[in-house]
C-alpha cells in the first residue's frame, strides 16, 4: 500500500517531453509555416486596404470606394438572402427529415444521395441550366433578386442537410417521440417542446453554415444579374484594389467568426466541397 | 514447434509520464517458457511494463535483457517479440491469412513458406476456413485468435499479450484463456500477460506478479498469491476476503475466539487495537449453534459452492461452503463461525467493512433467489 | 351509391392506420430539387443536342475547336495540378494535424483557419491575394523594399500559375480537413504491430498506412479536382478574360459578352458537367471501399 502514496519525481517530467520532441518539431513547423501562409493574405489584406502610401493608417481607400454607392442596398441584399435561403432551407429539411426519419426511415438513404447531387453539379453550371429553363418556363421570375432564394438553397443543401441529419441521428428521435407521446403530448407539442429544442445545436450550425456561403456567393448572383455585396466588391475591385482588399478582409473575418460559432457549438464536422467560387 | 524461447530480464526500470512516475525501479525476470501474468488494477503500470519490454516506451533508467542481451536501446523490431492488443490491432485490408503471413513477408519468406506457414497457425488457433476472411468479417474472438497467430508467425522469442481477452464476451473469453494456454504451452514461448481480471491470471499463468503503483508487490505461484498474499491489498485483489476484528495477544493476534498467527509479520500494523483479520470465504468454519453469535441472513447458490452471508456483531461475512454442506442452514438461523486456518493476515481496520466483499451478482440472485 | 361510400370509407381507413404513406415525406424535397436543379440541368443537357430545331451532335462537336478544346485542356491542367499539389500539402497538414502532440492553441487556430478557407468565398481570397502579391501588394513590396526583387513581375495573378498560387490556398485546407477522419481512424496497434513483426516505419508507410488510406486519399483529391474544375469566382474575379478556362467562357456565354449561341453554350455547361461529375462518381466508388475498412 506504501507504493501509492510515492511522490512523482518532478525532473522526470523534463526527459519523457523531450524523447517524443523529435517528429513533433516537424509537425509544429509544418502547422506554424500553414498558420503563416494562411494569415499572409490575410494580413496583407489588413494592410493594403486599411493604409495609404505614406499616411499610414487610413480608412480614405474604403470611404471613397463606398462614397456615392448604395452598398447599404447591397448589403441589405446579401443580408436578406442570406436569412430567407436560411429559412427556407430549414423549412423545407427539417419537417422533411423528422418525417422521414419517423415513418419511412428507409427512404432516408434515397433522400441523401439526392442532397448530393448539388456537391456534384459546379453553381456555374446551375446558372446557366437555370437560365436557360426559367428564361423559356417562367420568363419573369428571374428578374426578382428573390429568385435566388432557392438556388442558393440548392447550393447549400448538401452541407444543410448533413448537418440537420446529423442532428437528428444524435438525439434518437423515436423514443424521444414515443416517450413524449406515451406522456400525452400532442404531435405539435412534442415537435415545439421536445424535438426542436434538442435539435437546437443542429439547426444553429445549419444555419451558420448556409449564411456563410451565401456570404461568399458570387457566381449565381452575378450572371444572373442581381447585385449583392460580393457582386459589389468585384466591381470595386476593378479600379479601386486598397477598398476591395478592405472589404475582403472584413468577409474574411465575419466567415471565420460565422464559422468558429458553429464549432463553438459542436456540430458534427463538416466534410464538404469548398464554398462558392 | 522448436524455437529458443528466451530469458526476459527487467532491471531496476523507472518511467515517468510528465512528472508522475508510473514504473517505480521495477524488477521482474521471466524464465524461459513460463507464462506470467502481470495482474494488478488499472493505472498500475502494467501496460507500460509490457511497452517497455516490448521497446514501444524507452525507460527513463533500467535495463531491459532478452535472452541474456542487452536490449534496452534496441528498436522493436529488432526484439523478437510477439505482440497481441486489447482490439483493432488486425491490418483491415489483409486477409486473415495475410495478416498472419505479413511478418514472414516482411522477413523475406518465400510465398509458399508464407501459405504454409499461415495455414498451420490459423489450423492451430481453429480458424482454418477463415483464412480468406478480412478482420471486418470476423468475430472479436476470431479476430484476436489471428493476432494470436500473426504474433507466433515470426516464432518470437518473448509473446506479449496485454489484456488479449478484455474487449470479448465472458464465455469467449474462458473459453480462448484456456487456448491461449495450449498454445502458449505447445509453442514453448516464454509470455507476458498484462490483464486486471484475477480469475485469468489464477487459472492460467505459470507465475503472477501482482502489480501497485509501479511495482511488483508480490510475485509467485497463483497458489501462493490466492493462499499466501503478502499484503491486504492482494489479499483483497485477487479474491473475496472478508474483515474480521482482532485483537493482538501475545504471539499472535484472537480472531473469533481462536488465537492465530499473523502471516504478514512486515507489513502487520504495531497497534494493538483497531485490528482486523483477513480470512478467505472458504477458509471459516460454520457450524450450528443455538447460541452462537452469528445469524445467517441470506444464501447464494454459486454452482458447487455456496456462498452463507451471515450477519456477526454489525458486518456482514461469507462463508463458502461446498452446496451439499450448505443445505443444512437456512437464513435467520443462529451460527458460530471459527477460522481453519492457523494463521491470518493482519491489517488496521478499514472503515467500510463491507466494501471488501464483492457484490452478489444481482442477476444470479434474482434467478435462483435465496435457498431456503 | 354504397358501394362508393364503403370504398371512401375503406381507404379512408387505410390511410388513417397507416397514416401517410412515406414517399410523401420526401415529396417536397424531390419537387424543390427537380424544379431548382434537375429541370435546369436536364434543360441545358437537351439543348446542347438540339440545334436549330433539330437532334445534332454539332454543337457538342464544336468543343472539339482549338479555342474550345484549349480551355478543357488548361481547366483540367489546373484542376490537376492544384489537386495533386493542393492534395500532397494538404495530406502533410493533415498528418501534423491528426498526430503527435503540438500547442493545443496553434492546433485550433489552424484546424478553424482551414474550415474557413475551404469554405470562404472566392471573391474574398482574390482580393486579399491582390493585396498580398498584386503590384502593390503587400508582400510585393516589401521584398521588393528588402531584396529589389520585384515579384509582381515573375508571379501574375492572371495567369494560369497564378491561378494555381489562389487555388492552393483553398485546396491545402480543404484536403486536410477532408483527410483528418481518416488519418484518426489510422490505428496506433497497426503501426506498433506492424513494427513488433519487424517493419520499419518505410514498411509500415507502405504495407499498412497508404494502402488502407489510398481511397479515401484518391476521394479526397477528385473532390480537389471537381471543386477546381467548377471554380469560378476567383478565376473571374483574378482574372476575367486572360486565361482560357472553361467556368469563365460559360460566363461570358450566360452574360452575353460573345456571340449568342445557346446551343454551344449548352454544350460547354454539358462538357463541364460530364468531367466534374465522372470525378465525383470515381469518388464514390472510392468512398466505398475506404467505408469498409476505416470503421
Ligand atoms: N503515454 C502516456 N502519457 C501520459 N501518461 C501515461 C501514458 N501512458 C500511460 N500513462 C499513465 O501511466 C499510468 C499507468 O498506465 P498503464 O501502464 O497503461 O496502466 P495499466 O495498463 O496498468 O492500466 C496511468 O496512470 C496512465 O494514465
Ligand atoms: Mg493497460
Amino acid at each position: 500500500m506504501a507504493a501509492i502514496e510515492k511522490l512523482p519525481l518532478v525532473s522526470d517530467g523534463v526527459k519523457a517531453r523531450t524523447q517524443v520532441a523529435g517528429g513533433d518539431v516537424v509537425r509544429t513547423a509544418i502547422i506554424g509555416l500553414a498558420l503563416v501562409l494562411f494569415f499572409l493574405p490575410l494580413v496583407a489584406s489588413a494592410a493594403f486596404g486599411f493604409t495609404l502610401p505614406g499616411q499610414g493608417i487610413s480608412f480614405e481607400p474604403l470611404r471613397d470606394a463606398l462614397a456615392g454607392t448604395d452598398i447599404a442596398t447591397q448589403l441589405m441584399n446579401t443580408a436578406k438572402l442570406a436569412v430567407l435561403s436560411t429559412i427556407g432551407s430549414l423549412v423545407l429539411l427539417v419537417p422533411t427529415l423528422l418525417f422521414l426519419h419517423l415513418k419511412a426511415p428507409n427512404l432516408l438513404r434515397f433522400t441523401e444521395w439526392l442532397s448530393v447531387i448539388p456537391y456534384v453539379v459546379p453553381a456555374i453550371a446551375l446558372v446557366a441550366g437555370a437560365n436557360l429553363f426559367f428564361r423559356q418556363a417562367a420568363p419573369g421570375f428571374m428578374v426578382s433578386l428573390y429568385s435566388l432564394v432557392p438556388f442558393y438553397m440548392v447550393l447549400t443543401l448538401p452541407l444543410v442537410y448533413r448537418s440537420l441529419d446529423a442532428g437528428i441521428r444524435s438525439i434518437d428521435l423515436r423514443t424521444l417521440w414515443a416517450a413524449s407521446e406515451s406522456l400525452g403530448a400532442k404531435p405539435w407539442q412534442t415537435l415545439w417542446q421536445v424535438v426542436l429544442p434538442n435539435l437546437r445545436g443542429s439547426l444553429l450550425g445549419a444555419s451558420l453554415l448556409s449564411c456563410a456561403m451565401v456570404l461568399g456567393e458570387y457566381a449565381v448572383a452575378a450572371l444572373l444579374l442581381h447585385s449583392t455585396f460580393p457582386v459589389f466588391m468585384v466591381q470595386v475591385g476593378m479600379n479601386q484594389p486598397r477598398a476591395a482588399a478592405a472589404l475582403s478582409f472584413i468577409t474574411i473575418l465575419v466567415t471565420w467568426l460565422l464559422l468558429a460559432l458553429l464549432s463553438r457549438d459542436s456540430a458534427p464536422k463538416t466534410t464538404s466541397k469548398g464554398g462558392p467560387r | 514447434m522448436n524455437r529458443d524461447s528466451a530469458e526476459v530480464a527487467l532491471h531496476g526500470i523507472t518511467k515517468s509520464y510528465g512528472g508522475k512516475r508510473v514504473l517505480d525501479n521495477l524488477d521482474l525476470t521471466l524464465a524461459p517458457g513460463e507464462l506470467l501474468a502481470l495482474l494488478g488494477p488499472s493505472g498500475c503500470g502494467k501496460t507500460t511494463t509490457l511497452r517497455v519490454l516490448a521497446g514501444l516506451e524507452t525507460p527513463d533508467t533500467g535495463t531491459v535483457s532478452i535472452g541474456g542481451v542487452d536490449m534496452t536501446s534496441a528498436p522493436v523490431r529488432g526484439r523478437g517479440i510477439g505482440l497481441v492488443f486489447q482490439s483493432y490491432s488486425l491490418f483491415p485490408h489483409m486477409s486473415a491469412a495475410e495478416n498472419v503471413a505479413y511478418g514472414l513477408r516482411i522477413a523475406g519468406s518465400s510465398k509458399s513458406v508464407r501459405t504454409r506457414r499461415a495455414t498451420e497457425l490459423l489450423e492451430m488457433v481453429g480458424l482454418s476456413e477463415h483464412a480468406a476472411k478480412f478482420p471486418g468479417q470476423l468475430s472479436g474472438g476470431q479476430q484476436q485468435r489471428v493476432a494470436l497467430a500473426r504474433a507466433l508467425a515470426i516464432e518470437p522469442r518473448v509473446l506479449l499479450l496485454d489484456e488479449p481477452l478484455s474487449a470479448l464476451d465472458a464465455q469467449v473469453r474462458v473459453h480462448l484463456r484456456e487456448e491461449i494456454k495450449r498454445i502458449q504451452v505447445q509453442a514453448g514461448t516464454t509470455t507476458l500477460l498484462v490483464t486486471h481480471d484475477q480469475e485469468e491470471a489464477l487459472t492460467i499463468a505459470d507465475r503472477v506478479g501482482v502489480m501497485l503503483g509501479g511495482q511488483i508487490e508480490q510475485l509467485g505461484t497463483p497458489e501462493q498469491i490466492y493462499s499466501a498474499p503478502h499484503t491486504a491489498f492482494i489479499s483483497e485483489f485477487v479474491g473475496a476476503v472478508n474483515r474480521i476484528p482482532a485483537t493482538a495477544t501475545t504471539g499472535g493476534v484472537s480472531v473469533l475466539g481462536k488465537l492465530l498467527k499473523i502471516s504478514n509479520p512486515d507489513s502487520a500494523p504495531a497497534a494493538a487495537s483497531g485490528l482486523e483479520a483477513l480470512i478467505r470465504p472458504e477458509d471459516l468454519r460454520l457450524t450450528r449453534q443455538g447460541d452462537g453469535l452469528g445469524i445467517v441472513e441470506s444464501m447464494m447458490l454459486r454452482g458447487p459452492l455456496t456462498s452463507v452471508m451471515v450477519a456477526l456483531q454489525g458486518r456482514c461475512l461469507r462463508v463458502d461452503l461446498p452446496s451439499h454442506e450448505a443445505a443444512e442452514f437456512s437464513p435467520a438461523m443462529r451460527v458460530a463461525l471459527s477460522p481453519r486456518r492457523d494463521a491470518a493476515l493482519i491489517d488496521s481496520s478499514s472503515t467500510t467493512p463491507r466494501d471488501s466483499l464483492p457484490a452478489a451478482p444481482a442477476h444470479l440472485l434474482s434467478h435462483l433467489g435465496p435457498i431456503a | 351509391m354504397t358501394l362508393n361510400s364503403t370504398l371512401q370509407r375503406v381507404s379512408w381507413r387505410g390511410l388513417r392506420q397507416r397514416g401517410l404513406p412515406g414517399w410523401v415525406g420526401a415529396l417536397p424535397l424531390l419537387m424543390f430539387l427537380a424544379l431548382f436543379l434537375i429541370l435546369p440541368i436536364a434543360a441545358n443537357v437537351v439543348t446542347s443536342f438540339w440545334v436549330n430545331g433539330a437532334f445534332s451532335f454539332s454543337a457538342m462537336a464544336q468543343l472539339l475547336e482549338p479555342q474550345y478544346l484549349d480551355a478543357f485542356i488548361q481547366t483540367f491542367n489546373l484542376s490537376l495540378l492544384t489537386a495533386a499539389v493542393g492534395g500532397v500539402l494538404g495530406l502533410l497538414l493533415a498528418w501534423a494535424l491528426a498526430t503527435g502532440r503540438k500547442p493545443a492553441w496553434l492546433q485550433n487556430l489552424v484546424l478553424s483557419f482551414s474550415a474557413v478557407a475551404s469554405q470562404m468565398g472566392g471573391v474574398a481570397l482574390a482580393f486579399a491575394f491582390i493585396a498580398t502579391l498584386g503590384v502593390q501588394g503587400f508582400a510585393t513590396q516589401a521584398i521588393l523594399g528588402l531584396t529589389g526583387w520585384d515579384l509582381s513581375q515573375d508571379i501574375q495573378l492572371a495567369s494560369f500559375s497564378g491561378l494555381a498560387l489562389v487555388y492552393l490556398y483553398f485546396q491545402i485546407p480543404l484536403m486536410a480537413i477532408l483527410m483528418l477522419p481518416a488519418f484518426g481512424a489510422l490505428k496506433k496497434q497497426w503501426q506498433e504491430a506492424a513494427n513488433s513483426l519487424g517493419a520499419s516505419r518505410l514498411r509500415y508507410l507502405l504495407d499498412i498506412a497508404l494502402p488502407i488510406m489510398w481511397p479515401s486519399i484518391a476521394g479526397s483529391l477528385l473532390l480537389l479536382f471537381a471543386n477546381s474544375f467548377g471554380a469560378y469566382a476567383t478565376a473571374y474575379a483574378l482574372a476575367g478574360g486572360r486565361v482560357n478556362l472553361v467556368p469563365i467562357l460559360i460566363g461570358f456565354f450566360i452574360s452575353g459578352d460573345v456571340m449568342n449561341d445557346e446551343s454551344f453554350a449548352a454544350a460547354l455547361v454539358t462538357g463541364m458537367v460530364v468531367v466534374v461529375v465522372a470525378a465525383m462518381g470515381l469518388r464514390s466508388l472510392a468512398e466505398r471501399k475506404a467505408n469498409r475498412w476505416l470503421r
